[in-house]
């Protein structure tokens, strides 16, 4: 490994270490004492200072902080306030319902988008072209909430085709296991969200992929790549969008925190069990060891991404070599 | 050469690009015929309208530009009246470019030998043994090692990347090549190894080529036959020795006065004045305004062709006394005449 990704990855462990530093303070520094939730100020101060010693609150702050810090690095994150059990435990299902909606649509949003806005600028000047521009543009500033309840309201309410919300209709899985996942109801329950997730998710990769085709149109390598002959398609995917899918191709996966934090609301809209409804649920309920893990699962996907991102450009560019 | 059929004749051709302040009129009635084997140069200040010649030739106009008049023969086809699809098979395959700037025009983020390959793959079937043993046969004829064809662009000069183009335009062996100021990025020695390089493939290959150049002593060295180009129009053709010593047109004249001579006291004289927006109606020759020959009928009558002895063309309604002006014009005096410097300095 050369000793530029061994750079990279101290600087992103280095990231990550600053990140669970704030929240760790930040968790701290919220008005109100958190452990509240736990530690009624209603019983017994002798019985408040047991659950304190408990919890290793009698600890000098540095102290919790080594203990936390320790614990992070074993996956170890803590018990819920609210129901007791593993954060970790409480985060994972959630988190693979917030995977399984986000990155397949995120996914389908990108190479569409990539292949619709390559096509659409190849061909400058279309009519098709003026409306997905309008379109994507008053698209990408409307507020998803609002996009989500006219969907709920059009597709499942005036056409009935699709379930108000939830991941699977209540009583088909009373134990919630993997069978749900591949069941037709699940799939039928994912549709609507996805959709909408797509369509929002697809504006950006399609007005990127647009601009960047015009701007290569001109290129005189593309003037050579018409005058060898190359067929006018040949020419579009190999040359054209080639080069500009190298923008499109970094912004994938550094977006995916972002986008896993962005879920918060599908989710909420649609009462889809994921990683963003548990958030907001866990900070209804002053939940936390349940919100500092999510967010540093979010932090994590940050990085993760940024360097995903890092060692597509070194694949897709030949002219990037990180001796 | 006079009875053997041309590779690529154009006849009247004329080309516009639509712009924001209106139609430019960026070819007039062009003519140009290419003799098989031979070296044509093509001459003339940046922005007459060079490379829109070789881009209608090729068939690569962008978007806004248009020919509105002519025809471009190849053999007994005229490209500009097929389909497609013909046109496509005939690119590269028939006539191939040089083009200006190799480090723009070749594709970074693409091996050269694939994009050679490419190339060829777009007219015929090619197995990769095949396709190898031909890159490194192109990549010899052009003088880099074979080693170096499975690298990218951006790992080669200046000199080498402009090699490498040269080895994909003769990947097809077409029957003209048309170069489009293939050195002006180079410097001196590496432009004279590349020409030497090019006379040399064309002895061995036999095919036509135009240069384009803005450097007529680059022409004069390596073509048989010039074209003298001046806003949008060819002002004068004919054999390099003949237009070298005989220049009929004014332009030419002009040309040729502002290029140095090694081992002449003769300073070399640049025309005053600049070449004109090509958006104006054309009401007479466009060169009139800088010319000191230009009567009241240059700037009202647009000078007919003169079709002269040994294949001479020149467009001039005073190109009888350019003996007489030839033997003024290495003074700065005869061209301050001209109507533009006029106006300069009254
Ligand atoms: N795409 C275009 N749109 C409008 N005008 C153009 C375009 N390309 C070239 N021109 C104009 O056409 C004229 C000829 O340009 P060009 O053929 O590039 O000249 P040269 O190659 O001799 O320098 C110039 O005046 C230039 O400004
Ligand atoms: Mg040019």
């Amino acid at each position: 490994m050369s000793s530029f990704w061994v750079r990279r990855l101290w600087q992103s462990a280095l990231t990550l270490l600053i990140m669970l530093t704030l929240m760790f303070f930040m968790f701290r520094m919220l008005p109100g004492d958190p452990t509240a939730t736990v530690i009624s100020p209603a019983l017994y101060p002798k019985a408040q200072e047991t659950l304190r010693i408990q919890f290793g609150l009698d600890k000098p702050l540095w102290e919790q902080y080594l203990v936390y810090v320790k614990n992070l690095a074993v996956f170890d994150f803590g018990l819920s306030f609210h129901t007791g059990r593993p954060v970790a435990d409480e985060i994972s299902g959630r988190l693979l319902n917030t995977i399984l909606l986000v990155f397949p649509s995120m996914i389908a949003a990108y190479a569409l988008g990539a292949l619709v806005g390559a096509i659409v600028g190849w061909r400058r000047g279309s009519k098709l072209e003026a409306i997905l521009v309008f379109l994507s543009t008053a698209l990408q500033s409307a507020p998803v909430f609002w996009l989500s309840m006219l969907a709920i309201l059009f597709f499942s309410i005036r056409l009935d085709l699709f379930p108000i919300g939830h991941i699977v209709s209540p009583g088909m899985f009373p134990e919630e296991n993997w069978r749900m996942y591949l069941s037709m109801d699940f799939l039928h329950h994912l549709a609507l969200p996805f959709l909408v997730n797509t369509l929002y998710q697809f504006c950006f990769p399609f007005l990127l992929m647009r601009s960047s085709i015009l701007a290569t149109v001109g290129e005189d390598y593309i003037e050579l790549a018409k005058m060898k002959g190359l067929t006018d398609r040949r020419v579009l995917y190999h040359h054209a969008m080639r080069n500009s899918l190298l923008p499109l191709a970094t912004t994938l996966p550094m977006t995916l925190g972002w986008a896993v934090a962005g879920s918060v609301v599908i989710e909420t809209v649609f009462s889809w069990p994921g990683l963003g409804l548990l958030m907001v649920e866990a900070v209804g309920r002053s939940d936390y060891p349940v919100v500092q893990a999510a967010f540093l699962l979010i932090a994590v996907l940050t990085v993760v991404g940024t360097l995903i991102a890092d060692l597509l450009y070194t694949l897709l560019d030949p002219r990037i070599v990180n001796a | 050469m006079e009875d053997s059929t041309p590779v690529v004749d154009v006849q009247g051709l004329h080309v516009g690009y639509r712009t924001a302040s209106g139609p430019a009129r960026a070819l007039l009635d062009i003519d140009m015929t290419i003799q098989p084997n031979e070296r044509v140069g093509l001459v003339g200040e940046s922005g007459c309208g060079k490379s829109t010649l070789l881009k209608t030739i090729m068939g690569v106009l962008p978007p806004n530009g248009e020919v509105t008049e002519g025809r471009i023969f190849l053999g007994d086809d005229d490209l500009l009246e097929m389909s497609e699809e013909a046109r496509r098979k005939t690119r590269w395959a028939e006539i191939s470019m040089i083009t200006q700037s190799a480090l723009n025009a070749l594709n970074p983020v693409k091996r050269i030998d694939a994009q050679i390959l490419e190339a060829v793959r777009a007219h015929r079937r090619v197995s990769k043994a095949d396709g190898k043993a031909l890159v490194a046969r192109l990549f010899e004829m052009v003088g880099v090692s074979p080693d170096r064809a499975h690298d990218y662009p951006f790992q080669f000069s200046g000199g080498m990347r402009q090699r490498a183009v040269i080895a994909m335009a003769l990947a097809l062996s077409p029957r003209l090549i048309v170069a489009d100021e293939p050195t002006t990025a180079l410097d001196v020695i590496v432009q004279d190894q590349i020409f030497t390089r090019l006379r040399k493939l064309q002895d061995e290959r036999g095919f036509a080529m135009i240069l384009v150049t803005h450097d007529i002593a680059l022409v004069v060295e390596n073509c048989q036959r010039i074209c003298v180009m001046y806003a949008g129009m060819i002002v004068e053709t004919g054999q390099t020795q003949d237009i070298v010593n005989k220049p009929r047109h004014p332009y030419t004249i002009g040309l040729l006065n502002a290029v140095s001579v090694l081992g002449s006291t003769r300073e070399p004289i640049a025309i005053p004045g600049s070449p004109p927006n090509l958006f104006e109606k054309l009401g007479g020759c466009r060169f009139a305004p800088r010319c000191p020959l230009a009567t009241q009928l240059c700037h009202t009558q647009v000078p007919p062709r003169v079709d002269l002895e040994n294949d001479r063309v020149v467009r001039c309604h005073h190109w009888e006394k350019a003996d007489d002006f030839a033997a003024k014009a290495s003074s700065a005096e005869t061209w301050a005449q001209a109507p533009a410097a006029q106006l300069e300095n009254p």
